[in-house]
């Protein structure tokens, strides 16, 4: 019996330990997330600069390591240095010493009697060494290939020359701007896949590959979504060596650093990390880095998909990566202390770290004299809020707070409401779906017609639904300010977010009136304090309180604006000195 | 997975939960009718009679010009209906009944009482409105000589088919003529509770229309600057019937007596309320014509108070400025070495006037709707003190002294008016020189 007992008591003990558990502060199991430290003073920049230096040094000789132990997973694009080749062992990946079984590892690798895009011609140089190139057709181009690989060669073939003296001077004879020697298959392939023309000359433990890339691309044209009145009118396009050098063209600086990293195990995506060296924060970029590097996918298209593997949380329901297909745009925010991120294939750059603020302004802003900036932006401030708001305030105001109505517009929303057989939520879920598949549907419908539903479409659904007595006329009027105001969201991304909101605000005010919509908005606002973008959390200048690069909200003007954001704790605060404008403090007959 | 299945089941959890709180006071807003105007009468078989005028959601029509139909009690785009019962709110219910929707009190504008009721006390029936959570402290109060019922049915709007803008229209008026207060509800309900002083509430009636006599017309119609009249007794025709004029004095909840529209008009001065309105003064130099100036309060009044053995002597101060508007003998009161005597007059007029009106609470109603018991009571140490010597017992024992000082900041578009000319009037030109 006592045993029993006792047992009764372990078991009660240990229910209401769990019950007890379930309800007391446990830490979380999830890592640390990587936050930007504050560095105080530009003296501690040197440092800085230094540590990262060092720390990229310590990260390149893990990379070698790295890509000689594993390197069947992941290709390295530098050549090894003479030292690594030594202390590496002779495996499969290495590059063989004769011709036959090195054309029977392209043939394998790229499974050539099926696959027709790989084309090996072979030919002998004097008639003595056999050679031959290899290159992916419609990704080369075959001018530069027949004119400056192929016809420097045979013309050396006819110089009947010692064989030594040609094999070193291979890469001479090869008249294309850039060659690569190397010794492993699985770089080659990516070379060659990349359109790159593979060299191989029998003897040689080498490939040398040769820069043919040459394919179409679609040329530079005007930004798609993010279209301005004043300003520059070039967009990105799918190049990804034309989207650097729009950037370059912008932003002429030698510290400006691009570099390449490779993802997705199928796709061999090659990614661009972009910034300005001195100005970013080096713990940004080594963060960045550290998570391209770690990123395990097969596949890699877009840079929205990247987007998805690299943001901070991806349960947040608003962006924090802020994604811009315009140069300038993302010019700017490099000038400014930040990281961009190009993929190879999609004409957007992904710029990190943003704030809330970021997201918010558009690309014309710069453009504009500093009154009609902050006024459009307080415009687009107001469009956020009725975005994501303004239903759920009407339900509230109409259900639950109808004393806070004007008389007169009450009588009238009431007139208007008598024949209508739904309650107010039914009726402005309707509407939002109704608004919804107009806009939808406008995607798909092919060219001219689209823009032409749009508009045809809100308006007949609208007078019909009106005179058919589903809807009220006022709430027209709301779902038709909403759908507006979410157009005015200068980012796409953050426009879906507060697209989302809006139901979620619609429901707390439905069940529980400003109340609700209060609590909610608690909530939300919780959670954007928790976010963060790349170690910056999203809504900083709010929280915590940063000092302001006098363009965040209201942009001063442009000589106001000395020292670039706090929160990106850029080595280089200062953009300019205390006064910009000189001239004005001459006296104009000095010259 | 496991955790975001977790997350969501947790968020499914929480939403379920708010259902439960949630949802039930909601209610559309056409569910519900919104009673713009609330009268109050005397009952006959019941304590009271509650006459109710809300809006209608027709669409445009049966509202408009036409007066209605007589026995569904429409109004102008309203209904007024009427219920005896025991009590205010009861007679909601039993209006429910009757409308088929709540009748909610969120957006009534205007409180009003029948003389007759007013004079028993309202105190009883104002009380569970304060009560009440609907009812909002911007509803005007008035008493109505008549009965409430028949100032509510006359209660229409014949310039636009809006009610609810017409009555706010209504109460608006006072800011522009002075001749009857705007008094809110709810600081009506303070005056009646305060030490300090004593409610006042406007004063309306139904106008009949027979007040322009038809009789012979006159050779020369006698010039009266200041008639005081009744509400309902105002000598026009055309319009709404109902009128708004003067103001009803309440000793507690009980309603006293009542000042005429110029009384009104000196005792929003003294409150420094007075926002603007014409007076009308025979020209001392012509009596047979007229000058008229527009008044407004240059500041709020300044009002001092102190006890001299056991009498409180009090000081109004008052500070007007006037603009002219008309000197019909076109004399040049407005030039500096006539207006300071044209000033003075004013003032004395103000004066006289304001000093007949406290008396006139004092003598005849011995109700201090100045509030000047604010200012009396710094003489009093303790609150104690001030209660037991019950100030609004004592009101008709102060002295209180006026001065008025008047500057004419305007002259309108004329200054200097060169006299008329006709042939007979060179006479004229010379003795103004």
């Amino acid at each position: 019996m006592k045993e029993k007992q006792k047992q009764n008591q372990n078991q009660n003990q240990s229910l209401f330990k769990s019950i007890i558990s379930l309800i007391t502060y446990k830490k979380t199991k999830i890592p640390p997330s990587f936050t930007l430290t504050e560095s105080y003073e530009e003296s501690g920049q040197e440092q800085d600069n230094s540590e990262q230096s060092g720390s990229d040094q310590g990260e390149k000789e893990k990379d070698e390591q790295n890509s000689s132990s594993k390197s069947r997973r992941r290709a390295t694009k530098k050549p090894l240095s003479p030292s690594a080749l030594k202390s590496s062992r002779v495996d499969s990946d290495a590059v063989k010493k004769d011709i036959d079984s090195n054309k029977k590892i392209l043939e394998q690798q790229f499974h050539l009697p099926i696959n027709k895009d790989l084309i090996i011609r072979e030919f002998s140089i004097g008639n003595k060494q056999r050679g031959f190139i290899a290159y992916i057709d419609g990704m080369a181009d075959k001018g530069i290939i027949n004119d400056f690989i192929l016809r420097p060669l045979f013309d050396e073939i006819d110089d009947e020359s010692s064989s030594d003296q040609q094999l070193n001077s291979l890469e001479d004879i090869i008249l294309t701007n850039d060659t690569k020697n190397l010794r492993k298959v699985t770089t080659t392939v990516t070379e060659i896949l990349k359109g790159n023309t593979a060299l191989y000359v029998d003897g040689l433990d080498y490939f040398i590959t040769c820069e043919t890339i040459g394919y179409n691309t679609r040329g530079v044209e005007a930004p798609k979504t993010e279209g301005i009145v004043k300003g520059p009118q070039e967009g990105f396009s799918e190049n990804l060596r034309t989207n650097i050098s729009l950037i370059r063209r912008i932003v002429r600086n030698k510290d400006l650093i691009t570099e390449f990293h490779e993802i997705g195990e199928k796709s061999n995506t090659t990614c661009a990390v972009v910034y300005l060296n001195g100005v970013v924060n080096p713990a940004v970029v080594q963060e960045v880095q550290r998570r391209l590097k770690n990123i395990k996918t097969d596949f890699l298209v877009s840079s929205g998909m990247l987007e998805q593997l690299i943001e901070d949380n991806p349960y947040s329901i608003v962006p924090t990566i802020l994604s811009t297909e315009r140069p300038d745009r993302t010019a700017s925010h490099l000038v400014e202390g930040r990281v961009a991120i190009i993929v190879d294939g999609s004409p957007f750059a992904m710029i990190v770290p943003v704030s809330m603020h970021a997201l918010m302004h558009s690309p014309e802003d710069a453009a504009l004299k500093w009154q009609y900036a902050t006024s459009i932006r307080f415009i687009r401030f107001v469009a956020v809020l009725a975005a994501s708001m303004l239903p759920a305030l009407y339900i509230a105001l109409t259900t639950f707070h109808r004393e806070m109505i004007p008389t007169d517009l009450l009588i009238a929303i009431a007139k208007a409401k008598e024949n209508v057989p739904f309650p107010t939520l039914v009726e402005i879920l309707l509407m939002e779906l109704g608004f919804e598949l107009i806009r939808e549907a406008g995607l798909r419908v092919p060219g001219i017609v689209g823009n032409t539903l749009g508009i045809i479409g809100a308006l007949i659904l609208g007078e019909a639904a009106v005179s058919a007595n589903i809807v009220s006329p006022i709430l027209i009027i709301i779902v038709a300010i909403t759908g507006l105001s979410n157009f005015a969201i200068p980012n796409y991304n953050l426009a879906f977010g507060v697209r989302l909101t809006r139901f979620y605000f619609i429901a707390a005010g439905a069940l529980l009136g400003f109340y609700g919509i209060s609590l909610a908005l608690v909530a939300y606002v919780l959670m954007l304090v928790n976010l963060k973008s790349f170690g910056v959390p999203f809504i900083s200048i709010i929280s915590p309180r940063t000092k302001g690069s006098r363009d965040i909200i209201i942009k001063w003007p442009i000589w106001m604006q000395e020292y670039r954001p706090d929160y990106l704790n850029s080595p280089d605060r200062r953009r300019q000195p205390k006064i910009s404008r000189q001239w004005a403090e001459q006296d104009s007959s000095d010259t | 997975m496991e955790k975001l299945k977790k997350i969501i089941a947790f968020m499914t959890i929480c939403m379920l939960c708010l259902g439960l709180p949630g949802c039930y006071d909601a209610i559309e807003i056409d569910e519900e009718v919104y009673a713009l105007s609330i009268g109050v009468d005397k009952g006959i078989n019941n304590a009271i009679r509650v006459t109710f005028q809300y809006a209608t959601y027709m669409e445009d029509g049966g509202g408009g010009m036409g007066g209605g139909d007589e026995e569904s009690g429409e109004v102008g785009g309203t209904i007024v209906s009427t219920v005896e019962a025991a009590s205010l709110l009861e007679a909601i219910n039993v209006m429910n009944a009757a409308v088929n929707r709540q009748v909610s009190l969120m957006h009534a504008k205007m409180l009003i009482f029948s003389e007759e009721f007013a004079r028993e006390g309202v105190g009883r029936y104002i009380e569970p409105l304060s009560r009440f959570r609907e009812v909002r402290e911007l509803m005007r109060i008035v008493v109505c000589n008549g009965k409430a019922q028949d100032f509510i049915k006359e209660n229409k709007s014949l310039i636009g088919s809006n009610p609810s803008k017409a009555l706010e229209l209504m109460f608006e008026q006072s800011k522009n003529t002075g001749y009857f207060p705007d008094m809110i509800f709810g600081d009506f309900y303070v005056d009646l509770l305060t030490p300090y002083g004593q409610p006042v509430a406007a004063y309306a009636g139904v106008n009949d229309f027979k007040q322009l006599d038809e009789g012979e017309e006159n050779e020369k119609p006698p010039l009266k600057p200041e008639v005081d009249i009744e509400p309902g007794d105002i000598p026009r025709t055309g319009g709404t019937k109902k009128e708004i004029f003067g103001l009803a004095v309440f000793d507690g909840d009980r309603m006293v007596g009542t000042l005429s529209q110029n009384e009104t008009r000196f005792f929003l001065m003294g409150i420094g309320e007075f926002q603007r309105g014409f007076f009308t003064f025979v020209d001392e130099n012509e009596p047979e014509l007229i000058y008229v100036i527009e008044a407004q309060l240059a500041r709020k009044p300044s009002i001092n108070a102190r006890m001299a053995n056991g009498v409180p002597i009090i000081g109004l101060e008052l500070d007007i400025n006037i603009d002219i508007i008309s000197i019909q003998s076109r004399r040049h009161y407005e030039q500096l070495n006539n207006i300071e005597g044209f000033e003075k007059n004013l003032a004395t007029y103000f004066e006289q006037g304001l000093k007949k009106t406290i008396d006139k609470t004092q003598k005849e109603y011995n109700a201090d709707i100045f509030h000047f018991g604010k200012k009396v009571a710094g003489n009093f140490n303790t609150i104690q003190e001030l209660d037991d010597y019950n100030w609004i017992g004592h009101y008709q024992e102060a002295i209180v002294n006026v001065s008025v000082s008047v500057n004419a900041r305007r002259s309108g578009f004329i200054y200097g008016a060169t006299p008329i000319r006709s042939t007979e009037s060179k006479k004229g030109v010379e003795e103004q020189k």
